[in-house]
């Protein structure tokens, strides 16, 4: 496949700093010994939180292409034989590697992200290409300096989220994609390898709807943190899933079968907002930490990422393409097209369904299209009667207590 | 020993109230009334109470020779398993007893059984009849209760072909498999065995339930030139022809063989019009033979894994509109019979007695799939109408082949004989009802529908769904992953929810 040549192509810039790949070491551990901390954590968790943490030094098998957004399908490059890893960071270190080549009021997502790429030992430069969805602003100009390092994929996306009109227009997008990912991988991508690749992705899908059932019935079966760490164990390790989904399987076993030894009083929350990426799971702890239940969320890598199936009644490649759309980009909850109709339906569909006693708003600071959204989130929640805190914060560790302040003054409002 | 028939002859005169088309139509609109009441009593009890209201009604009714008559027309005697069977089995499913009422069709399946061994046994040797002689009410229960029974140990889209399949045997060669004894086999097979002599004629097909005072029609396409009629006496596009064709002078003149024949249409034109109030274009995607036959074509097309042609609206809109104007044009034809001449012809043109069925695919393939490429009937040459129907006949064939073959159902959007169901879709009991705040809009629900209708996935704000061609083949329903998002619901009832997995 020919891709159209940059004539402003630079050289890339490197930041190679040992003290603060030093620090982004010590972010995770951080992180991972406040989740030790955690009550009642299933036995089996320390593989998943093994297969994040040791991501970037994970064998490289087959090519290996990352991916940026719940937007880029990970089942095109398993059928292509490679391998598909999930690059977008949470790391608070690397958002100041990130500041050193990006500056101004960029969101921490980017730069952390940015920080990781221009780092040669990271998991970004593991992959041998790069897929990024054009969603907001910063990650449609995120492409472009991606492009200046590897083969970089932008994925441009719908201004609107209307499948009558734009479904063939990304399907066709999408055979690009399909085209790109076998110039990487040297292999064609087969229908039959499509549909199982869409099989182990619906086999995932199917794993996170029952753990998202089980937190429902029982909030005490696992830790929110926990939650994630399962579910983006699947997705930030080049691992192939194959492994993951025994594993998660067992786990989430466990956890249908956890039954509380008294009635639970713990007020019960919805969370919405922007990513929480690992090792960052800040206001998620923050939230379990002043006594709250967060018994679901609508965040892209949280319980409702990956939970629909991409499936269809016809087997045709167009039809398989179509049913990968419809799954990754039209059913998306993301902010970043015209209309917030899908996350508001979902923040309210989930309260009334988990019978939730209020919903936090996590606002990533400098993410305008969550932040443009927060007023007639507000608006809208209020006159239904539903209790909103927005959290507004970014990765760094330093205003934990100021936030847990407020959190715990909103718990006391609910009781 | 035929317990089954023993038990319908036991049952006698008591058991018509339940063939009747008005005291079904008045219990489900009972259903559909205290469906969403607050007194469980009211919910359980008030459609059983008018059940038994109106079939008393109409048992004294069928007492009094005016009414007898016009009680009659309106039976049905595929409304039994209705009310024996369908109407248990949607209000019992997914309750914790519904195991045992399983027990019920097996019985009645059972009976069926034995009942066709008795018939058989009665046979004299050397009749030649080598089908299932039966009775249609026992038939009709024996049938749908074996789909009751293998409803719940198949999937939704295996248990749709098994209920097409059952439909198809029955509308296409039920004729032939389940006559009611060997004598009216017999005479079926004169029937066959007699030369056409007009080809563009129209040669009286007789089915198994052909009576001179009701007749009985089905929605949907089934064809009354497959196979000796089957067990319908055909579409309602073929009932409305027969309207039209009546002789509007005579009638107004008192002619008793006329007003005779108007009767019996307006008979059948009620118990059509409740069939399709019950259920909608339900009958198109769940029981009209010519669609299954096409959707052969589809089965293929999938088995190559070939991509099929998305329907643009524009196309949507032709179809539809050519189809409401072919229709009307072949209804406008029919008006026209009864103002023929002795040499059959009209402002100098033949025009034969039932012009639409002259065009209609059903016509061609109907009788070949009953009975083998030497079914074929012959196009009407050039002095039917300067060669119209010759032409028309042809290019709706081809039509019917393409859009099957390469665009799923698109010819069901074209279909007269279903648009007759279109406007039963939203206001009729069965409904498709949609929660916008589940939905998310990932459009799969359109992707899916084989007659690529966008409403269901676009509307976000009411809750009543169903489009004009809507066929309630629900595998919207089936294939939507949002839980509860998309529902079925029968008198306002959910019958069937979204759910994944």
């Amino acid at each position: 496949m020919t891709r159209p040549e940059s004539p402003y192509r630079l050289p890339p810039r490197w930041t190679d700093r040992p003290a603060l790949l030093r620090k982004q070491q010590a972010v995770i551990a951080e992180q991972q010994r406040r989740l030790q901390e955690l009550p009642a954590r299933p036995p089996t968790i320390g593989f998943f939180e093994q297969r994040l943490i040791s991501a970037p030094t994970a064998p490289k098998r087959a090519p290996r292409i990352g991916l940026l957004c719940q937007f880029a399908p990970p089942e095109l490059v398993w059928a292509a034989g490679g391998e598909a890893v999930r690059f977008d960071c949470g790391n608070s270190a690397a958002v100041m590697a990130g500041e050193e080549l990006v500056t101004g009021d960029i969101c921490p997502l980017v730069k952390a992200t940015l920080g990781q790429v221009a780092s040669p030992a990271a998991l970004p430069n593991s992959c041998d290409a790069w897929i990024v969805p054009a969603s907001c602003d910063a990650k449609k100009k995120l492409a472009e300096w991606l492009a200046d390092y590897k083969p970089v994929f932008p994925l441009p996306l719908p201004p609107t989220l209307d499948s009558a009109r734009y479904s063939t227009w990304v399907v066709s997008e999408f055979e690009r994609l399909a085209d790109f990912i076998a110039s990487i991988t040297h292999r064609r991508i087969r229908r039959q390898a499509l549909q199982a690749a869409l099989a182990l992705g619906n086999q995932r899908a199917a794993l996170i709807r029952r753990l998202h059932e089980a937190r429902l019935a029982q909030p005490g079966a696992m830790s929110l943190q926990d939650a994630f760490l399962l579910v983006q164990s699947s997705l930030f390790s080049p691992e192939p899933i194959e492994t993951w989904i025994p594993e998660a399987e067992m786990t989430i076993r466990h956890a249908e079968a956890f039954r509380a030894s008294r009635h639970r009083l713990r007020p019960r929350l919805v969370l919405t907002g922007a990513p929480i990426v690992w090792p960052n799971f800040k206001p998620i702890q923050v939230l379990e930490e002043c006594g709250a239940d967060v018994v679901s969320d609508t965040l892209c890598t949280g319980l409702q990422t990956c939970a629909d199936p991409a499936r269809t009644d016809e087997s045709s490649m167009n039809a398989l393409l179509r049913a990968l759309a419809a799954r990754s980009v039209f059913g998306s909850l993301c902010p970043c097209f015209t209309d917030a109709t899908n996350r508001f339906n979902r923040v309210l569909d989930l309260v009334e369904r988990t019978h939730a006693r209020g919903v936090v708003h996590y606002a990533l600071r400098l993410c305008q299209p969550f932040d443009l959204e927060t007023g007639r989130l507000e608006q809208l929640l209020k006159a239904r009667g539903i209790p909103l805190l927005t959290l507004r914060t970014d990765y760094s560790l330093e205003d934990t207590e100021q936030l847990r302040v407020r959190v715990e003054a909103f718990l006391e409002t609910l009781v | 020993m035929d317990p089954l028939n023993t038990l319908l002859q036991a049952a006698g005169v008591w058991i018509r109230p339940l063939q009747s088309l008005l005291v079904a139509l008045a219990t489900a609109l009972a259903l559909q009334g205290v469906a969403g009441s607050r007194s469980a009593a009211l919910r359980r009890l008030l459609p059983g109470a008018v059940f038994l209201v109106a079939a008393a009604i109409h048992w004294v009714a069928q007492r009094h020779p005016g009414w007898s008559l016009w009680l009659y027309r309106l039976e049905h005697p595929l409304v039994p398993a209705f009310f024996l069977l369908v109407l248990p089995a949607l209000l019992l499913h997914g309750h914790r007893l519904y195991p045992l009422f399983l027990l019920w069709p097996a019985s009645l399946l059972a009976g069926l059984v034995l009942h066709i061994r008795h018939q058989l046994l009665l046979q004299p040797p050397g009749s030649g009849f080598v089908g299932f002689p039966s009775a249609p009410v026992p038939l009709a229960l024996g049938l749908v209760a074996f789909l009751v029974l293998i409803h719940p140990v198949l999937p939704l889209r295996t248990w749709r072909v098994s209920v097409r399949l059952t439909a198809l045997v029955l509308l296409l060669w039920g004729g032939f498999l389940f006559r009611t004894s060997p004598a009216d086999f017999e005479r079926a097979m004169a029937r066959r065995a007699s030369p056409r002599n007009d080809l563009i004629a129209f040669s009286e097909t007789t089915p198994v339930l052909y009576d001179p005072e009701r007749l009985v029609y089905l929605p949907a396409a089934p064809c009354r030139f497959s196979a000796d009629g089957g067990y319908v006496q055909g579409c309602g596009m073929e009932l409305l022809q027969r309207l039209a064709q009546l002789d509007t002078r005579a009638i107004s003149s008192g002619a008793l063989s006329e007003r005779a024949l108007l009767a019996v249409a307006l008979g059948a034109l009620t118990s059509l019009s409740i069939a399709l109030f019950l259920a909608g274009r339900w009958w198109c995607g769940w029981v009209c033979p010519l669609a299954t036959l096409g959707d052969v074509l589809d089965a293929l097309r999938r088995r190559l894994h070939l991509p099929h042609v998305k329907t643009s609206p524009t196309a949507q809109r032709a179809a539809f509109w050519s189809g409401l104007s072919l229709g009307s044009f072949g209804l406008l034809m029919a008006a026209a019979v009864p103002r023929l001449d002795a040499q059959g012809r009209f402002l100098g043109c033949k025009i034969p007695l039932y012009p639409f069925c002259k065009i209609c695919p059903a016509q061609q393939i109907c009788p070949v799939a009953a009975r083998g490429p030497t079914a074929y009937p012959p196009l009407p040459g050039r002095e039917w109408l300067g060669g119209f129907f010759g032409v028309a006949a042809l290019a709706l064939l081809i039509f019917f082949v393409a859009a099957f073959a390469l665009s799923r159902r698109l010819f069901c959007r074209f279909c007269p004989m279903g648009l007759l169901g279109g406007p039963f879709n939203n206001g009729g009991l069965l409904a498709l009802r949609k929660r916008p705040v589940r939905c998310n809009r990932c459009g799969l629900c359109r992707d899916v529908c084989p007659v690529d209708i966008p409403t269901v996935a676009a509307e976000m704000k009411r809750s009543e769904v169903a489009h004009w061609s809507c066929h309630y083949c629900l595998k919207c329903v089936e294939w939507c992953p949002q839980p509860d998002c998309l529902r079925a619901e029968f008198a306002g009832r959910p019958i069937l929810r979204s759910h994944w997995p």
